[in-house]
């Protein structure tokens, strides 16, 4: 039924009539026109026709008859008893235009009822009197269906010119809306072209962003929203329409505003073809992305200073995430380890460990995340690393932690200690040649003395020797005792010979720089038959005395031995042409692992001269010395962590003294 | 980035270029440094137009197709604009750049100049 459909169009548009239930909107549109009542009654649902107005339009219904009646009644001088119901066809046209179908039928029949008394006046014939009652409701019965018929156009063409409403106050809520768009956004415009690439149409948005105004600008041509420069290599703009018309452009462009500025925009070209294909012209929208260009520029030159400044970073770099996952491998890194980066990215970090810390990485990684505690992040530490071949080096990994976003990051910065190990062992080989080489030279010095002393005893055995042979070669029997004592006494010789020979073997040995646990005393002593080599004839009185909690010590024998040596031997120098010689080699506590030794001269002194450089490289008085005794002394005490100084000694002399450490008991190791 | 939140404090840059890379390379470059830039490949009615002379800068190249920066500044000036001015140019020579700094150029910069020069002379301007 078209009302149903006139409903639904209702209920879409915008227009007022949108509030009002559509049993109501009907009527409204239908009342102006006519049949509103059986129409109120066909409309929408069922039974919606009030009565008290249907009651009324049957009252008004008979009220036009009585009307009508008293009109002919009032006629009847001048009509007599002719046209007795033609003045009733007005009542009933009237009710049916008016007041419906049914109080038009009631009409009807109620003329003819009333109209009787002015058709009996007339006494004709029965046969005409039913002729005109019969017209006359065959009158009725046409004048009520045309009224309906016109009724019912009335209502179509108001419902149908409703709709057109609708449908307008809808378009032009749209076109408002595509107004608002068109013209309100910042930035960005869009606006037609006709299929030559002219401007059809502009806006306020397109106004703000060119500076043009429609007056202006439509039906130029679109190349005058480009500068004319020849756009080094940008598509030009014949080319951009071909482009579009055969499907769409879209590329940055730049855009010349009214004023002559220039701004970077992305231009869309759509064509718009009608149903046939062909292109009827352009939809062109554009966005002004300067700023997004240029922010993007200056974040790429960014990005790029500091990767090219991190791939510069000497130090190989891993970042790994909480999980131990490698994120990224500096190329120092690949060089390190011998694994390029892309081979690494996504493996676990303690590939490149050796056992046991590859095993135990991960659960590193987890207890730092739960407890917080740092054991090597922040902190630094040297490990072991593993090598692609599977050799591994000594490192110095230093541990960042860092986040992006949501991810926990471990940043690690790897210091190859390999050649640094190397280094240090090669200098630690050259300061114990040198403690060698020393040695040597100390022996050196002494080599007449050594000579002299190992020649007295051999002289001594040559002697005995001598006469035991003529003791023995003699005529009389040789008293066995004296036999005996003499070769005695020449064992005793080779043994002292032997004593010596032996104690210079051990100190020009080269050793192994090993620290033992010795009995200071015994170690004094021994030092002290080299030290004390031909001192006997010079009148020297050497003494010693020993604290008895001054022993043992944690030292390198032979080094220590060095040491004593060459003070003494310094000493005994110092007190040449000195009228008292006393040397002196004393113990003593000093703390609880701390022991002290002094070796005092009773000679000339210290010489201001050298006081300060005594144990200084090459600083010597001597005439024929390089000065490297005390100096290599200062490196061998200080490397037993200990401390040697030399002071004037109460009396006059000089009293050197240095310290050692005595063994510490074995504690638990942190 | 926070260029748009900032837009009302953006100092405006006035940049007069008839060499299109040039204009448009130094365009982006002080848009990323934050500068809001109206680039011209020409000079003519720079002076009246107030978009132009709301600038708080002027870079302008030596010659440009309808006259020189010299020019445009004067008429600038005569239009009442306060702001300072640089000069870039690939044909400086002693004498040019003396007279550029009499002429009221504050700076004078020889093309081709790096990045941060260009940069650099702009924060100078800057400062009070």
């Amino acid at each position: 039924m078209q009302e149903r459909r006139v409903d639904s169009g209702y209920r879409k548009a915008a227009s007022p009539a949108d509030d009002v239930p559509a049993r109501q909107t009907g009527r409204q549109a239908v009342v102006p026109g006519g049949d509103a009542g059986g129409h109120a009654g066909g409309l929408g649902a069922a039974g919606q026709s009030t009565s008290s107005p249907a009651r009324m339009r049957y009252f008004w219904a008979v009220l036009t008859v009585l009307i009508a009646f008293a009109t002919r009644w009032a006629l009847v001088p001048v009509l007599d008893d002719r046209s007795p119901y033609i003045i009733f066809v007005l009542a009933v046209l009237a009710s049916a235009l008016f007041l419906g179908r049914k109080p038009a039928i009631l009409a009807a029949g109620l003329s003819i009822a009333v109209g009787l008394p002015f058709l009996l006046a007339n006494r004709a014939s029965s046969s005409v009197m039913f002729t005109q009652t019969a017209m006359f409701a065959v009158v009725c019965a046409g004048v009520i269906y045309l009224a309906k018929r016109l009724a019912d156009k009335g209502a179509l063409a108001e419902q149908n010119r409703a709709v057109a409403v609708a449908e307008a106050a809808r378009r032009r809520i749209v076109d408002e809306e595509m107004h608002l768009l068109l013209n309100g956004v910042e930035h960005y415009a869009i606006f037609l072209l006709n299929a030559d690439g002219s401007i059809r149409n502009w806006n306020r948005s397109a106004e703000r962003v060119y500076g043009w105004s429609a007056d202006e600008i439509v039906g130029k041509p679109l190349s005058v929203l480009r500068q004319n420069d020849g756009g080094n290599g940008e598509v030009g703009t014949s080319a951009q329409l071909e482009q579009a018309r055969r499907g769409s452009f879209r590329s940055d462009v730049w855009q010349l505003r009214k004023d002559g500025s220039e701004f970077l925009a992305t231009v869309t070209l759509s064509p718009l073809t009608d149903p046939s294909g062909v292109v009827r012209g352009f939809a062109k929208m554009i966005y002004d992305n300067t700023e997004e260009r240029a922010s993007r520029q200056a974040l790429e030159k960014r990005e790029q200073l500091l990767t090219s400044i991190l791939a510069t970073v000497p130090a190989a770099m891993i970042v790994i995430d909480d999980r131990g996952v490698i994120a990224s491998f500096s190329a120092a890194a690949e060089r390190l380890f011998g694994y390029p980066e892309a081979e690494m990215i996504g493996k676990n970090v303690n590939l490149l460990m050796p056992d046991p810390d590859r095993q135990r990485h991960d659960s590193y990684i987890r207890r730092y995340l739960e407890t917080g505690e740092a054991h090597i992040i922040g902190i630094g530490r040297i490990v072991s690393g593993r090598r692609a071949d599977g050799s591994t080096f000594p490192m110095k990994l230093s541990i960042g932690e860092t986040a992006s976003g949501d991810q926990h990051l471990f940043t690690g910065f790897i210091q190859d200690l390999t050649e640094q190990r190397e280094f240090e062992a090669r200098l630690e080989q050259t300061k114990a040649e040198l403690l060698h080489v020393s040695r040597i030279s100390a022996m050196g010095t002494m080599a007449s003395t050594l000579a002299h002393e190992i020649n007295q005893p051999l002289t001594a055995i040559a002697a005995y020797g001598e006469a035991i042979a003529d003791l023995l070669s003699g005529e009389a029997e040789p008293d066995r005792e004296v036999l005996a004592s003499a070769f005695v006494d020449m064992s005793q010789q080779a043994i002292r010979a032997g004593a010596i020979v032996q104690r210079m073997r051990e100190f020009v040995g080269r050793g192994e720089a090993a620290r033992s646990i010795e009995d200071l005393p015994a170690l004094i002593n021994e030092a002290s038959v080299l030290a004390l080599l031909g001192t006997r004839e010079r009148g020297i009185l050497p003494q010693f005395f020993y604290a008895a909690d001054a022993t043992p010590v944690f030292v390198d024998r032979v080094q220590i031995q060095q040491v004593l040596v060459n003070l003494m031997r310094n000493a005994i120098e110092a007190m040449e042409g000195s009228p008292v010689r006393n040397l002196s080699v004393s113990t003593g506590l000093l703390d609880e692992d701390t022991v002290q030794i002094i070796v005092a001269d009773t000679g000339a002194g210290l010489d201001p001269a050298i006081r300060g450089r005594l144990f200084d490289a090459f600083a010597t008085t001597k005439s024929n010395g390089m000065g490297l005794g005390l100096s290599i002394c200062r490196t061998i005490v200080e490397a037993h962590e200990g401390r040697i100084f030399a002071r004037d000694a109460q009396g006059g002399g000089t009293e050197f003294v240095f310290t050692l450490k005595k063994p510490r008991l074995p504690r638990d190791e942190e | 980035m926070d260029m748009i939140a900032t837009i009302a404090v953006r100092k405006r840059i006035l940049l007069v270029e008839d060499d299109a890379a040039i204009r448009r390379a130094l365009q982006l470059l002080l848009t990323g440094e934050g500068y809001d830039v109206r680039s011209y490949a020409r000079a003519t009615g720079l002076s009246c137009d107030p978009e132009a002379l709301s600038a708080d800068f002027l870079i302008a190249d030596l010659i440009l197709p309808d006259g020189d920066a010299f020019e445009l500044l004067e008429k600038l000036r005569a239009a009442g604009w306060p702001g300072a001015a640089v000069l870039i140019s690939g044909y400086l020579t002693p004498e040019r750049v003396r007279s550029a700094l009499r002429a009221g150029f504050v700076r004078v910069l020889a093309k081709p100049f790096r990045d941060t020069e260009l940069a650099r002379a702009i924060v100078e301007l800057l400062r009070p």
